[in-house]
């Protein structure tokens, strides 16, 4: 009981410790600055700047997720996405910064508010960034199932699953007999899940077809790879014909 | 074959430094890109960039070796150093292992070391980056500076000059 009493006080410690630090704040001459229990895909923390203003206080997010998003060359995308966010919160932006003005008594809310927006725009950046690589690798899958295959792609890479949705694939081609669907699935939580799903969906029907996604590299999937697995075929981007040939069969 | 390692790795030279930037007027932000050399060659779109801010002297110093495909466009960071990042710590992903340094929590100076992030027999970078503490007390400008040529392999760093910090009464900060 005396060694369960001394946990008990160690990890009371350390929960105390880990919420301290949860959220911190600074203050400078004209600035307060918080780190919230948020995390930014870099691994940093979410970070809110308030500072006096006519009516109370601007409370904005000083810009960090701008320059989290320009680390990846991305920056262009965020006037409009930030933009989307804000507006959905009453939130306002500039060119870098997403923010609003409050009286004093509702600052609490607009940190919350401003912080949540700051990271979603990055998040979805982000992603973004991630079916840029579909794009790539997409590219590429055209070519080679051409080369692989002749001309043998659909117009419209588009079919019917079982539940009566419409999915639509990288490259659908008529072969002997039966369909095959390729599709190009970047290293993205996103990209692998709707793959996962179009493929089940298929796979319900009376005469399936061969379900095949395309990847950068397996090995690089980790977990995902499994789910992708299950739903049909995987082969990588740079795999010879003969595997494109075999996985279409 | 990436050509990462082997940019992260060699000894560079920066080509040319054209000073920092003007204060971006919502932030303060002030940056700089300068081309990287590679036994005399100018390497596509490889720079060392800086940031900073001009009204907050003596914090929040990055430096970063990048390699811009197209300029404005996607990039690729290689390796970065935060030093008194106003972001706070940094706080590392627990998955995937192994790394001493997952699930960590590390303070507002850290490294974002190319070695603990790239994953050779995949020949990628890990997809959730992970940054480790910086072994020597950094307390100023010029301390960090060498450290990033030492560390990134920059071996003119100096040519640096301190970012343009707008010093008044309060603007050292906590």
């Amino acid at each position: 009981m005396v060694s369960a009493v001394i946990s008990a006080n160690t990890l009371s410690a350390a929960v105390d410790a880990a919420v301290r630090d949860l959220v911190s704040a600074r203050h400078w001459d004209e600035a307060s600055l918080i780190n919230l229990p948020l995390i930014f895909p870099s691994g940093s923390f979410v970070t809110v700047k308030l500072t006096p203003s006519a009516g109370g206080a601007r409370v904005s997010d000083g810009g960090f997720a701008f320059r989290e998003i320009e680390s990846i060359g991305a920056q262009r995308s965020f006037p409009r996405i930030a933009s989307d966010i804000a507006t959905r919160e009453g939130l306002l932006t500039n060119r870098r910064e997403i923010y609003v003005e409050v009286p004093v008594d509702q600052i609490q809310r607009a940190i919350c508010e401003v912080a949540v927006s700051s990271w979603q725009v990055a998040d979805k950046i982000y992603s973004r960034a991630a079916d840029a690589e579909e794009a790539d690798i997409e590219e590429y899958l055209r070519d080679r199932l051409v080369a692989v295959f002749g001309q043998r792609m659909r117009p419209e890479p588009k079919m019917i699953g079982a539940s009566t949705s419409e999915w639509e694939f990288s490259a659908v081609l008529d072969l002997d007999g039966r369909p095959a669907v390729f599709q190009a699935v970047a290293n993205h939580p996103n990209a692998v899940f709707r793959t996962s799903t179009a493929f089940h969906d298929l796979a319900a029907l009376d005469s399936a077809p061969a379900c095949v996604s395309v990847v950068r590299s397996k090995a690089a999937l980790g977990a995902r790879f499994g789910i992708l697995a299950q739903a049909g075929r995987v082969i990588e981007e740079g795999d010879p014909s003969d595997v494109f040939a075999r996985a279409a069969a | 074959m990436s050509p990462f390692p082997t940019l992260a790795r060699a000894q560079k030279t920066i080509a040319a430094f054209s000073g920092w930037s003007q204060p971006e007027p919502e932030t303060g932000y002030v940056w700089f890109d300068a081309p990287l050399d590679i036994e005399g060659v100018t390497e596509a779109g490889f720079v060392l960039h800086g940031g900073a801010y001009s009204n907050r002297p003596e914090v929040h110093v990055t430096f970063e070796m990048r390699i811009s495909k197209t300029p404005g466009r996607r990039c690729v960071p290689l390796s970065r150093i935060d030093w008194r990042s106003l972001t706070g710590g940094h706080t590392n992903p627990r998955w995937p292992p192994p790394s001493e340094w997952n699930g960590r929590t590390v303070s507002s100076t850290h490294f974002h070391d190319f070695e603990i992030n790239w994953v050779p027999e995949q020949g990628r970078f890990r997809r959730r980056q992970l940054a480790r503490e910086i072994e020597e007390d950094l307390q100023r400008f010029e301390q960090l500076r060498a450290y990033t040529g030492k560390h990134f392999r920059i071996n003119n760093i100096e040519i640096v000059d301190v970012p343009p910090w707008e010093y008044n009464l309060f603007s050292r900060g906590p």
